[in-house]
């Protein structure tokens, strides 16, 4: 059994203030907790955004895969004991036992499952 | 022609028993004059667990909610003790696991069960009724809430916003002296027997004035009451009834209620003067007794002293007679109340208990298969997988020490620190001085926690502090951590920094920045091989973005092998390149990995300690001997009032470093005081030097010897002569990590 492929993701990581974040930054960004957020804009076009002591950075230790909601929903049904958000929305928890995200962008029927590339190998397997 | 439903037969005890269809297990027994498992009153119910015993490989099953079927195998419990665990591969088979998120979950199809269900979906509601005669058995409760269900085909882990116990009554069994022998069935249990076809000749009814059971044989022979004595072979208990409220008892929290029976007060039994008051754990009146005695008097502590109620029916039988026992000794109603029951309310296998458990998963670095295909043994440290050596460790220690090596350490914790506050947060939680720390520099710190104890350590690097539009400076540092302590990390900061209220932010690398360390006396050359220029490496203590082998990199000068060291922190995804780069530009230099089992050795050649292995949950900077990495005249930092405190007393643990000829020896082995009298502490590391000839080792002395003498000069350790001695083993100057 093969699992989904899971491809390196490169996205733009954010640490600040809730209030800073709040104003730079759109539905269309993953906001994973008040201070935190990733994006796919490039970093350097997000700095001009927020104070100088956010924390902007390129991050590629992520892996992910995007996948249809029903798809996504049925595959989890006995994998995660919580359920997926409603859309725009990020949910986080384990997955298979795996600390995993998924991310239901705006204007879109897809769900981007994400995974800390450390783990990915592990996720991919127990998806299978 | 055949009839439809032909009797069959079952295996009990290694006997072959003729059942009729639509038989209990237990019902089999009793249809042939037995006891399914070893006597004591039966509630056929499901409630009593009088009828344990395994079946077809499933130890602690109620037989009496068990269908017997064709073929099915049955074993009763070995008298007074428990069965094996693991019986069978049916008891650890993987169930499969569903997850249901549902409005209101009923449990229990009673009356009150439906009563329940319809005013909430009157009220608009989605109501779901599990009842256990439908094959949904709620074995547990828990926060959330969050209910456990046992099912044919899978184990339901069922999330509502409310569950509405509905689970009724259940008759009191008696708890008087006899009541261990065959033959005394509730009036239920008389009801379902009659309902088989199994009729109780010369049977006895008995109620509350029920006073002992006679027995002949291990069977009932007669009942005394308060009338007067009855000859019977078996007895029938009325003597009323109780809340089935093991469920209730799990979870006293919002979101669960009970209703009807589950959640009534019934008349408590008369007390229990002697006799077995709890069948599943084998406890007795005088044992509760004898608890009270000692001073136990309230459920709970009742409860966990006599371990009464701790058995498989979690106190469905005896909790009633408990709490009768304790209201006729005192007016203390509080302690009557009921106790905390546990899961699980029924019994489930291992696989049931176990479905939808996944274990822990191992993180990889990015070059996990780059150590794969250099041959390396890889283990797991850490939460990682790492390579431990790569076939010799004793070459790859050799690169390190006259070559160039490179390792893995990708699995250091690395966190981001800014803000206006940041210096005065990491003033504040680390030991050494940081804001004298110069843009471009290091410092190695210990993480000590408020008692003064050491829970990792790491490095701080300052990096230039950022200017906001308006003037304002931004400090800037990256901070690592043991590979271990990475996972706490950024919580522990975080926490640190709200606690104080201050303006920082943090972000945690770990997973998204993967580092090489470049080591040994030819490390400088590799740089420069890989593109580097010589006045663009940095020097010891030291740390500059730099583009090695065209990835760029943080590059920071440091050294736990004792050699000159960089690591150069890097993307994620750029680390196979760069590993391959670095391999490839060293091969004329004698470039090797080295694994952990290396890494070990020669750091503990420098003395270096490894928070967890060095050091115990309780170890100070003194007893390691890194006084020096903290400065006490600082105006705060965590930890320094406890390090006050204690500075003045004398202690008996102290990091030793010992010289001992032969073999190396195992690691935590003991370590004698030189007569062989005394065990004084342990060994915490070893190593068999290469480059010394000699096993060396580090120990922890414990007690048993003066320290306001001075440190004992020789040990005995694995039955040899151990000395001590001055560490660093290696280059105590520090020249070659500097050079």
């Amino acid at each position: 059994m093969h699992g989904p492929d899971l491809i390196q993701l490169e996205l733009t990581r954010i640490v600040g203030s809730p209030a800073a974040l709040d104003a730079a930054l759109t539905a269309s960004d993953m906001r994973i907790s008040a201070d935190e957020a990733f994006s796919f804009t490039d970093p350097d076009d997000l700095r001009a955004d927020f104070p100088a002591s956010a924390i902007i950075e390129t991050d590629t230790g992520w892996s992910g895969a995007w996948f249809a909601h029903h798809t996504l929903a049925g595959r989890l049904a006995s994998l995660c004991e919580w359920q997926l958000p409603v859309r725009p929305g990020v949910g986080q928890g384990l997955i298979a036992g795996v600390p995993a995200k998924v991310w239901l962008p705006p204007d879109t029927e897809e769900v981007l499952l994400m995974v800390a590339t450390t783990h990915a190998h592990e996720l991919q397997a127990r998806l299978a | 022609m055949a009839p439809e439903n032909p009797p069959f037969r079952l295996v009990y005890d290694g006997a072959l028993l003729e059942a009729v269809p639509g038989d209990s297990a237990a019902i089999v027994a009793i249809r042939h004059g037995q006891a399914p498992a070893y006597g004591g009153p039966l509630c056929l119910s499901g409630d009593c667990g009088n009828c344990v015993a395994t079946v077809d490989g499933v130890s602690w099953t109620r037989t009496c909610q068990v269908e017997a079927a064709p073929g099915m195998v049955v074993k009763r419990h070995p008298d007074g003790a428990a069965p094996s665990l693991f019986v069978g591969p049916a008891s650890v088979a993987d169930r499969p696991i569903e997850y249901v998120h549902l409005d209101v979950v009923v449990v229990g199809a009673g009356p009150s069960g439906t009563i329940a269900a319809d005013e909430l979906r009157a009220a608009g509601r989605a109501v779901t009724v599990y009842d256990s005669h439908e094959g949904y058995d709620v074995v547990a409760i828990y926060a959330g809430p969050m209910a456990i269900v046992k099912t044919r085909a899978a184990m339901l882990h069922v999330h509502a916003h409310e569950i509405v116990l509905a689970t009724g009554s259940s008759e009191l069994v008696p708890v008087v002296p006899g009541n261990t022998v065959h033959g005394i069935y509730t009036t239920t249990a008389a009801a379902v027997l009659e309902s088989r076809g199994i009729r109780l000749e010369s049977s006895t009814t008995v109620g509350r004035d029920l006073v002992s059971i006679q027995g002949d044989g291990g069977v009932v022979s007669g009942a005394t009451t308060s009338q007067g004595y009855t000859e019977a072979t078996s007895v029938i208990v009325d003597m009323g009834r109780s809340p089935r409220d093991v469920l209730v008892r799990m979870q006293t929290i919002p979101g669960v209620r009970a209703v009807g029976s589950a959640a009534s007060s019934f008349a408590l039994p008369p007390a229990p003067a002697a006799g077995m008051a709890c069948a599943c754990s084998k406890i007795t009146v005088e044992d509760i007794q004898g608890v009270w005695d000692r001073g136990f008097q309230e459920t709970e502590l009742m409860k966990r002293s006599a371990l009464v109620g701790t058995g498989t029916c979690q106190g469905a039988a005896c909790l009633p007679h408990l709490q009768a026992f304790i209201a006729a000794r005192t007016d203390a109603a509080e302690a009557a109340q009921p106790f905390t029951a546990r899961a699980a309310a029924k019994q489930v296998t291992m696989g049931e208990a176990i479905a939808g458990f996944f274990p822990e998963p191992w993180k990889r670095t990015p070059l996990h298969h780059e150590h794969l295909a250099l041959g390396a043994n890889m283990d797991r440290f850490g939460g990682w997988w790492r390579p431990w050596n790569y076939g010799d460790h004793v070459a790859e220690y050799w690169a390190v020490r006259e070559a160039v090596s490179i390792g893995d350490v990708s699995t250091l914790g690395k966190l981001i620190v800014s803000g206006p506050d940041a210096v005065e947060l990491l003033e504040r939680v680390y030991p050494t001085t940081i804001a004298d720390i110069k843009p471009g520099r290091s410092r190695y710190v210990l993480i000590l926690n408020e008692r003064g104890h050491l829970f990792d350590d790491g490095m701080v690097l300052r990096e230039e502090d950022r200017v906001a539009p308006d003037g304002t400076v931004v400090p800037w540092f990256t901070v690592s951590f043991t590979s271990g302590g990475a996972t706490n990390a950024e919580a522990w900061l975080r926490d640190w920094a709200e606690t104080w209220g201050l303006d920082v932010h943090i972000m945690d690398r770990t997973t998204s920045v993967a580092a090489i360390n470049v080591t040994g006396p030819l490390g400088r050359d590799l740089l420069v091989a890989c593109g580097v220029a010589v006045d663009d490496i940095p020097k010891f203590l030291q740390h500059r973005r730099l583009t090695v082998a065209g990835v760029p990199c943080h590059a920071m000068r440091l050294s736990f092998t004792g050699e000159a060291s960089w690591e150069l922190h890097h993307p994620w995804n750029r680390s196979v390149e760069l590993w391959r780069a670095l391999m490839t530009a060293g091969r004329d230099l004698g470039i090797k990995p080295h694994g952990l089992q290396a890494l070990f050795g020669l750091r503990l050649e420098k003395g270096h300690v490894i928070v967890g292995l060095d050091t115990e949950l309780d170890t100070t900077p003194r007893r390691i001997n890194h006084e020096w990495a903290v400065k006490m005249n600082k105006p705060f930092f965590l930890g320094q009032e406890a390090l006050a405190r204690t500075a003045p007393l004398l202690d008996h643990r102290k990091l030793v470093g010992l010289s001992i000829d032969g073999p190396v020896p195992t690691e935590g082995c003991p370590l004698f005081a030189s007569d062989r009298s005394t065990i004084i502490g342990h060994v915490t590391t070893a190593f068999a030097s290469p480059l010394l000839g000699k096993s060396i080792a580090l120990a922890m002395l414990k007690r048993d010897w003066n320290p306001a003498a001075g440190l004992p000069r020789s040990y005995v350790v694995d039955g040899r002569v151990a000395t001590l001695a001055e560490t660093p083993f290696y280059d105590p100057e520090g020249t070659r990590a500097r050079a």
